[in-house]
């Protein structure tokens, strides 16, 4: 049963007001935000920012229910729809979220797992508002639990494909630190607390939730984007090259056949890079990149070899794991290099190396 | 339980946060934008300095202005003052950051650098002698010549810069008409000098200012950093080719003063290398549509460690013309140059370039089109739009 007494009318009235009209307007704008930088990638098929998106105009709606059926509902009939509206609101965000990133990985057990779960619980939820609204409350922390879940894997599954552990370590402690601020600022607005705490309680509560969103917000703004994350699925051909021209190594990913003789191909190579150094008097060592239509080249000139990656895209993952891998390649086998005998056999055990780094 | 008219007093303050929010996001949004583009060291990049102050110096100002008359009748001495000292410093915040040696162009400096002084004077008055003296009122002329210097530097600004850059100064200043206009509004709410319940005028009034600042806002995204009238300083090259038969019409090497005393040797040597770099281009082309299996698309970019060179393909001729720009940095100022070469050229020779196979055969071909470098220099000398 409830204590409070509504519409709010508390000396902190335009306090608690101001925090949870800014929290919000900022929800809103945030996922805005994340839908100008989804059109921005319109073309890739990734729908990751679609998924920020929708949980920040989730809360926002919710919010913005909460001010009216809070502050200036005349009666707890019209506090209750608002309420429903802004719950139902949310629910829907957080499905939204969870369907488009289920769309691009499987995270648990088979794809859409997760989706057609939350979907289950979503379709019961809505018809118990019809039936018998008093069991919603209890649906809605399962919802929340199914949610926290499937989120959480969401972020294991991005962490793993980062460059470094560090980034894994550091982007998990801040999403979690996050996260238990978010908790424990939206613990302080629900009505329980406003019994126990008063307005108060919800004031610092509005304080948290604006900084723990903010905070999201910029994390997941941090995020690399998922087009970014699958660099695998973009790589077509690698090549090593020696000084000359002549092709050390040679690894495909794509299952057409091949017009043209590698040691063609990696002398054209060689020889499209050696032009390009003499026309733009660049420097004899670094990153080269090519585009030409939906194709991309990326080359990377070391001291003794020269390697090569054919892409469907620039991604900045493919230039960084090349020259870590020719860098690798070059430190292996640099004795060899030095006075190569022309017996390439010596180089397959590269394809070890290059599994580990570019294999899907 | 709290009356109507309290709650229409929190719906109009609620409703002003609106553009408050965006103009203080817009304020650190612009700072953000010149922290970003630091490394540049690009002093114009200052004018995103001056457009982050003035937006929130302006909306701060206002806040004070809005909270003093919703909640104290416009009778708080001190928020009144605060309100107004913010709204006379936006235009100093603005000037401060871009009378600079750069801006010389744009603004007479000197006279720039004694109004922006001056325009202290109303701020000093209206603390010494309140905002009734008639001399605090007569001085607030100044910050309107002050204000004036802001909007003509913009103009100018306008005129000036050319591409990405021209395109967003545009979008910043009609943002800032319009949440400027919204004054009108705000100045009848307070005189009601047309009888519409003020609150209708005030909501206007918010629809236009937070017009005004997403308009900024989508401006403000991504600006480019502020190599304006640097641009020409990263022209390297210009290679305008025939691919078709692998030949060069047109070369500039931006980096040599055209001089008709210039030996022929040397012009020799040049046309020898300007060959070799046509020919390179095309095998480049070559190479990679059969390396990539992608005859039908073509190359829009290298990027050689240090230089990049841009390709555009001609669309007009029957032969395929190939314009590459080799440039220091890849800037959209001069992706907008080579478009805008390859128009003139098209234009400029629509005649012989229908008829260039036939005229090959007649010997060299390049000569016919040197008179380009008029038009080269032309837009060098005044910018492209």
């Amino acid at each position: 049963m409830m204590l409070y007494a509504f519409p709010i009318d508390d000396p902190l009235r335009p306090f608690t007001l101001f925090f949870e009209w800014v929290l919000a307007f900022i929800c809103f704008e945030l996922g805005v935000v994340f839908i100008v930088k989804y059109k921005k990638h319109r073309e890739t098929k990734y729908k990751q920012e679609l998924a920020y998106a929708s949980i920040f105009l989730g809360f926002a709606i919710l919010w913005f229910c909460f001010i009216p059926a809070d502050y200036y509902a005349g009666n707890s009939v019209i506090r209750d729809y608002l309420t429903n509206t802004g719950f139902t609101a949310l629910i829907t965000g957080a499905f939204l979220f969870i369907f488009f990133t289920e769309r691009q990985q499987k995270f648990f057990f088979k794809k859409y797992f997760f989706t057609l779960v939350y979907m289950g619980l979503w379709t019961i939820y809505i018809a118990y508002i019809f039936i018998d609204i008093s069991v919603i409350d209890s649906l809605n922390w399962i919802l929340v639990g199914v949610f926290g879940i499937s989120f959480v894997l969401f972020l294991l599954d991005i962490s793993k494909r980062m460059k470094t552990k560090r980034d894994v370590k550091v982007t998990m402690f801040r999403f979690m630190a996050t996260f238990v601020v978010f908790a424990c600022g939206y613990v302080l607005t629900i009505d329980v607390s406003l019994d126990l705490l008063g307005l108060r309680g919800r004031l610092v509560g509005s304080i948290l939730l604006l900084g723990s969103f903010i905070a999201i917000a910029l994390q997941f703004l941090r995020l690399p984007p998922f087009y970014m994350l699958d660099w695998k699925q973009q790589v077509e051909d690698i090549y090593v090259i020696d000084k000359a021209g002549v092709c050390l190594f040679q690894k495909s990913y794509t299952e057409k056949p091949k017009a043209v003789d590698d040691n063609l191909v990696t002398s054209a190579l060689s020889s499209v890079n050696y032009i390009l150094q003499e026309m733009t008097a660049a420097k004899t060592e670094g990153q080269s990149t090519l585009k030409k239509g939906d194709k991309n080249i990326t080359i990377f000139t070391s001291e003794l070899v020269n390697g090569v990656v054919i892409s469907k895209e620039e991604n900045y993952l493919i230039s960084y794991n090349l020259k870590n891998f020719i860098q690798t390649f070059e430190a292996i086998y640099r004795r060899i290099l030095m006075d190569w005998n022309g017996d390439s056999k010596v180089f397959q055990p590269a394809e070890n190396i290059i599994d580990k780094i570019f294999s899907k | 339980m709290v009356s109507q008219g309290e709650a229409l007093v929190e719906l109009q303050f609620l409703g002003y946060m609106i553009p408050v929010i965006l103009g203080i996001e817009l304020g650190v949004y612009f700072f953000y934008q010149f922290w970003k583009n630091r490394d540049t060291k690009l002093r114009l990049n200052r004018i995103l300095l001056s457009y982050g102050s003035f937006t929130m110096l302006m909306v701060i100002g206002a806040l004070f202005q809005v909270t003093n008359r919703l909640f104290f009748g416009s009778a708080n001495d001190i928020l009144a003052k605060i309100g107004f000292f913010a709204i006379f410093l936006a235009p100093i915040g603005f000037m401060i950051f871009i009378i600079i040696k750069e801006s010389a162009r744009l603004i007479n400096l000197k006279l720039a650098r004694a109004i922006t002084l001056a325009s202290v004077t109303p701020i000093i008055l209206l603390f010494l002698l309140g905002m009734q003296n008639l001399l605090f009122r007569l001085s607030i002329i100044i910050t309107g010549l002050n204000a004036f210097f802001v909007i003509a530097y913009q103009l100018k600004l306008i005129r000036v810069s050319m591409g990405a850059i021209h395109h967003r100064v545009i979008q910043i200043f009609v943002g800032e008409l319009l949440a400027l206009s919204s004054l009108i509004f705000a100045a009848n709410v307070v005189f009601s000098f047309i009888p519409i319940p003020p609150e209708t005028f005030f909501f206007i009034g918010i629809g236009l200012l937070s017009s005004g600042f997403l308009i900024m806002f989508w401006a403000a995204n991504d600006f480019p950093p502020f190599y304006e009238f640097d641009w020409r300083a990263n022209l390297q090259k210009l290679f305008i080719i025939d691919q078709k038969n692998s030949q060069f019409l047109y070369a500039r090497d931006f980096s040599k003063k055209i001089d008709s005393a210039t030996s022929s040797e040397a012009k020799e040597r040049d046309k020898l290398r300007d060959d070799l770099f046509s020919g390179a281009i095309a095998g480049i082309e070559n190479m990679l549509s059969t390396i990539t299996d992608s005859s039908k698309q073509k190359l829009s970019e290298i990027n050689q460690g240090d230089a990049f060179i841009l390709l555009e393909y001609g669309g007009k001729a029957p032969n395929l013309i190939t314009f590459a720009l080799v440039v220091k940095k890849d800037l959209s100022s001069l992706r907008h140059f080579l478009q805008t070469v390859k128009n003139q050229f098209e234009s400029f020779f629509a005649g012989i370039l229908k008829n260039l196979d036939t005229l090959e055969l007649t010997g060299n071909t390049s000569r016919l089109f040197e008179t380009f470098d008029i038009v080269v220099n032309s837009m060098m000398t005044e910018g492209v739009r």
